[in-house]
């Protein structure tokens, strides 16, 4: 499994490479550049070209292209024009509200899904069940920037019960996290009612059951731990939404993650943090999924 | 670490937070929170000055001192110099130097420190922006230890408003040594009465108060400047007291605003007239007819009153009202009948309809996007057709400042604050005649406005000894401009901020700052 | 990414999906072609007068912040989310289904030159390559097409190589292959047909989620140009006034949330009908 982690962790720099290639492409490809933004609001056009010639923006692109990856190979994503300097620190800085958002949000899938899944399954068409699965289906449609805003409505226009700002304390965190999980849980909570209803037809729980043993013994011993591992594929399959929307949702709770600073950089046009950010956020999807895979192997003997 | 250890830390760290919560309610008078609708980026007053607009001018408000600055009804004070006189002729400028003064650093403000930073915005390279407040200097001379003499190349009366603008800020040149000339962006050292505690660019600056100041150390001991861009969100913050101070308040929410006990509205009109920039080089628009009926189109009093509940006023000259130089020439009229007819002699009818490429930006002025639409839907009711464009705040001078070939707006949604509080630097900014109509504007002039009349009576009022005969080419400019019609002139909005009611001496000032620096409960 | 995941038993329940999915999504439907004749005034009227009214009788559902009818606009905008959300399924269809199936079908260097294009691109978070798209084309309805389409490309294509990949090992493909039959041909008279249920189910799941990523860049402003009554724009606008008029961002949502399920139902439904021992 050592082997099989080293090897995982070697691939992630070549993805981040052919991304930060797609990427270039992408940016090289559209009129404009970073120099007119930097050069400031009343430069003239000579100034631009003077800025564009020091930040080396009219040399061929090939050459272009090899001092990015140069320069990437250091930990210098490139001049941005936002912070007038390499922005990674900038980034790296608002990292933490990030991964605390999407952590918060996937205990929160974890919480709230396996519950409501086992209780459809144990009032398998009964009114549990039909709440259950209603709750699925309306939580799949609902966009989750609407959702919070109407979190918000609630809950601190209505109520005054939670700040609707920014990450400051516990209960700031309280409905981002719900706005950012709800899609989740649903995934979740649909999955564990199959694979209940499922495994419970299965001969080795009847068996347990005919034994005399407890339904909540059971559902632990048996039924759970064959639900895992579909639990995690599907938590990691979802690794992608989970950093996309937490895009949208940090923007609507003011929340300071790389999300927010990415619809800044997108404001003032500032490719290189743009690219910056995608590529962090390509790098945290690699290693959630290595982890994911990792946590796979754990739980399933099989592929020990 | 153990498990348990991590759980524990993890327990901790609300506390930790609560903790430090209650401690700054119990002290109140110790730190105060501004929350600022835009984040502080860079510090240096040269080198592109301060970004983002405003917040890192009312940053450098607390940090620096100038020579001159402003009171809060813009007449300008002394600050580090404790007089000035300027020559009759215009061409130069005596200033006497406060003693005593130091830096954060502990270095002296002495006049060694004045020409070093003279020079330094004298200088094209190291100081590109803000050129014609910089253009006239010539030299600075230190005949002794506390006077400084300003020679200019040419009579200029705006002088004191370039010492006083905040790019006239006195930066410490023993800092420009250690941290070299581009670390003043991020390690700003000046001698204002708040030095710089920490700095997180677009999130937060942390000032305290800097123990050496001149004017004695300031009441607040902690001030933190911090970004919150939504609006909703910073008027959350400000109610909860997670903010003591916030600006850019929406005008939709301040009767709701004005019901919490807690709260204090300060409201004051701007310097910055908005409208639309009409694109001159389009014959279509160079017609003076077209551009009549344009104005004559829209209704700018429904748009003060409706659009922005009365936090805004129709202009009735190219300056706003409280511009130092400022002169009325005539009341804006909605008048769509008579819009159409002059639209019909011009040529355009049902058959042929006038059409236009309105650009307009998303979040740089009071409730541009808004406007944009109400004004595109008085256009349409005369019978023009706008296809509008909204481009994100920050491209949208560069979409805005193309040379000519490359224009793509027909009007474009434009207003100039004028940061040091001249009117006569306003209008020669706007429509001065730019010496290549075909490159980019050489300041803002995007109309290509060209009144040779006007230039004339700019650069009378510029250079006259006569401060009388100046305001009057002042305002004769202004009347020349208003009938030339280059702008659909919109509305002058009315800076709006808020405090927490104990929280005392915050000043908005017309030209779109709040100043925190005399902030204190 | 498809919004299924396992569903080991086909419920009673879900045999209803499929109608009422196509029944909604039928509603929709008329409404995007004959919203302008439905909606009782102009989308982009505007009455000063009025402005962030509550549901009144002349006003059903309250104006917004510059007097505009909300049932109006929510109505007329159906056409545009429809229209924004079908071009994109179109495009990244034509563009995953053409890569996918050639991919697949090639083998050896094409098929790793591909996979590797596409596994690089489905590394981006689909939300997040959407906005760097959009922020290098510029936000305006091409921008946003452009920008769905790249993100669904990744996920359609390798769903379509991997069952071309099933395919290609059945007899009569070989069998063709064998006499000679050209690749074109074999490409579209034998393999698509085959993997037309699937790519059937996963465009309709797609298109949900295009309509959940088209309303998000919406809302961010990222979306088409004022005054079109789009969506996730009259979100955004809405968002400022939350405090004061919270009605303004009910129905557009709930517009949203709608569509999105109607969507749903309808894949999901088509997958039970079409493919009912589909695990994943």
């Amino acid at each position: 499994m050592l082997r099989l982690l080293a090897w995982r962790l070697a691939l992630i720099p070549l993805t981040v490479f052919g991304v930060v290639t797609i990427l270039f492409v992408i940016f090289k490809s559209v009129p404009g550049d970073e120099a007119t933004m930097i050069a400031g609001a009343t430069a003239t056009q000579a100034e631009i070209d003077v800025v564009r010639h020091q930040l080396g923006l009219d040399r061929p692109l090939p050459v272009q292209y090899a001092d990015h990856i140069v320069h990437l190979l250091r930990g210098d994503l490139g001049y941005s024009a936002t912070f007038r300097a390499n922005p990674l620190p900038r980034i790296l800085e608002r990292v933490p509200a990030t991964l605390l958002l999407t952590a918060a949000a996937i205990a929160l899938t974890v919480a709230a899904g396996i519950p409501a899944g086992i209780l459809a399954a144990a009032f398998q068409q009964r009114w549990p069940d039909f709440a259950v699965s209603t709750g699925v289906v309306a939580l799949l449609a609902v966009p989750n920037f609407w959702l919070g805003m109407m979190l918000i409505a609630l809950f601190s226009v209505q109520l005054h019960w939670l700040p609707s700002l920014g990450l400051a304390g516990p209960a700031s965190l309280v409905m981002p996290t719900i706005a950012l999980a709800a899609r989740l849980i649903a995934l979740v909570g649909r999955l564990v009612r199959g694979i209940v209803i499922e495994e419970q037809r299965k001969d080795y729980v009847r068996t347990a059951y005919a034994k005399g043993l407890a339904t909540p013994r059971v559902l632990y011993r048996h039924v759970l731990r064959n639900a895992l591992i579909p639990i995690v594929t599907v938590v990691g399959l979802q690794t992608g939404y989970l950093l996309g929307g937490s895009v949208v949702i940090e923007r609507l709770f003011a929340w300071p993650g790389i999300g927010d600073l990415l619809l800044t950089a997108v404001g003032l046009r500032d490719y290189t943090l743009v690219q910056g950010i995608t590529v962090l956020f390509v790098v945290g999807f690699l290693l959630i999924n290595l982890l994911t895979e990792m946590l796979y192997r754990v739980i399933n003997p099989r592929l020990r | 670490m153990q498990r348990r250890d991590f759980l524990t830390a993890l327990a901790g760290a609300p506390l930790l937070v609560g903790g430090l919560r209650a401690h700054a309610q119990a002290t109140p008078a110790a730190a105060l929170t501004y929350g600022q609708s835009v984040g502080v980026l860079t510090l240096d007053p040269v080198h592109g000055s301060y970004t983002l607009y405003p917040a890192g001018s009312e940053a450098a408000l607390c940090i620096y001192d100038g020579l001159l600055t402003f009171a809060p009804d813009m007449k300008i004070i002394p600050q580090l110099a404790e007089s000035w006189t300027m020559a009759d002729d215009l061409k130069s400028c005596t200033l006497k130097l406060r003693t005593g003064a130091r830096f954060h650093d502990g270095t002296p403000v002495d006049v060694a420190a004045v020409k070093t930073n003279i020079e330094r915005l004298m200088d094209k390279q190291r100081n590109p922006t803000n050129r014609p407040l910089w253009d006239p200097v010539a030299g600075v001379e230190t005949p002794d230890a506390g006077t400084v003499i300003l020679r200019l190349s040419q009579p200029f009366s705006q002088l004191p408003n370039s010492l006083a603008h905040v790019s006239g800020a006195l930066v410490s040149p023993a800092a420009i040594e250690k941290y070299g000339e581009a670390g003043i962006a991020k390690n700003p050292v000046g001698a204002g009465p708040y030095r710089v505690a920490s700095f997180d660019p677009g999130q937060q600056l942390v000032l305290e108060a800097f123990d050496g100041y001149w004017g004695g150390r300031p009441k607040t001991a902690k001030l933190t400047l911090k970004t919150i861009a939504e609006p909703s969100t910073r008027i959350a913050a400000l109610r909860t007291g997670a903010a003591d101070i916030i600006d850019s308040v929406p005008v939709a929410l301040v009767a709701q605003l004005k019901q919490d006990p807690d709260v204090a509205i300060i409201n004051v009109p701007g310097l910055r007239p908005i409208g639309f920039v009409i694109n001159l080089t389009r014959p279509k628009l160079a017609d003076l007819r077209v551009r009549q009926a344009l104005n004559l189109a829209v209704p700018v009093d429904l748009i003060a009153s409706k659009v922005f509940f009365g936090f805004a006023r129709a202009p009735d000259s190219p300056l706003a009202f409280n511009t130092e130089g400022y002169a009325p020439v005539s009341k804006l009229l909605h008048d769509p009948a008579k819009a159409k007819a002059l639209l019909a002699a011009a040529g355009f009818g049902p058959d042929k309809p006038l059409e236009l490429a309105m650009f307009v930006s998303q979040g740089l002025f009071p409730g541009d996007v808004s406007v944009g639409e109400v004004v595109a839907n008085a256009l349409t009711q005369v019978g023009v057709k706008v296809e509008i464009t909204k481009i994100e705040a920050g491209s949208y001078w560069d979409a805005m400042r193309q040379d000519r070939a490359n224009i793509k707006w027909d009007i474009g949604m434009f207003g100039f604050n004028p940061a040091n509080a001249s009117g006569l630097y306003h209008l020669a900014s706007l429509f001065k005649s730019n010496a290549d109509d075909a490159a980019r504007p050489d300041v803002w002039n995007m109309a290509r406005y060209h009144n040779p009349e006007v230039d004339r009576l700019l650069a009378a009022a510029g250079t006259q000894a006569d401060r009388k005969q100046a305001a009057a080419d002042l305002a004769n400019a202004q009347a020349l401009i208003w009938n030339d019609a280059p702008y659909i002139w919109l509305q002058v909005n009315e800076n709006v901020s808020a405090v927490r009611r104990q929280v005392a001496g915050v000043e908005v000032w017309p030209i779109l700052f709040t100043n925190v620096r005399h902030a204190a409960t | 990414m498809s919004a299924t995941i396992t569903r080991t038993r086909r419920d009673r329940r879900s045999g209803l999906f499929l109608p009422l999915g196509a029944t909604l999504l039928a509603a929709f439907v008329f409404v995007a072609l004959f919203g302008n004749v439905i909606a009782p005034y102009d989308p982009t009227a505007q009455d000063l007068l009025a402005m962030l009214d509550p549901p009144s009788s002349a006003h059903w559902l309250g104006t917004d912040e510059i007097g505009r009818d909300i049932l109006s606009r929510v109505i007329v905008g159906t056409r545009i989310t429809l229209a924004i959300a079908g071009a994109s399924v179109l495009f990244a269809g034509v563009a995953g289904v053409g890569l996918g199936l050639i991919a697949g079908h090639f083998g050896g260097l094409v098929d790793r030159a591909i996979t590797l294009c596409l596994d690089l691109l489905m590394t981006i978070p689909s939300l997040v390559l959407a906005i760097a798209v959009v922020s290098a084309i510029g936000a305006n309805a091409a921008g946003l097409i452009t920008a769905i389409t790249v993100s669904f490309i990744p996920s359609l294509g390798r769903l379509v190589r991997a069952r071309v990949l099933e395919l290609r090992e059945l007899d009569y493909i070989e069998a063709a292959r064998a006499i000679g039959m050209r690749h074109p041909r074999i490409l579209l008279c034998h393999i698509l047909p085959n993997a037309v249920s699937v790519i059937v189910i996963e465009l309709s799941l797609m298109a949900g989620q295009a309509v959940l990523v088209g309303t998000a860049l919406g809302f961010l402003g990222l979306g088409v140009q004022p005054p079109a009554p789009e969506w996730g724009a009259m979100l955004g606008a809405s968002r400022q006034f939350l405090e004061v008029a919270p009605h303004v961002a009910v129905v557009p949502g709930l517009a949203v949330s709608l569509l999105v399920l109607a969507f749903n139902l309808f894949g999901d439904g088509l997958r039970d009908r079409l493919d009912p021992t589909a695990t994943h």
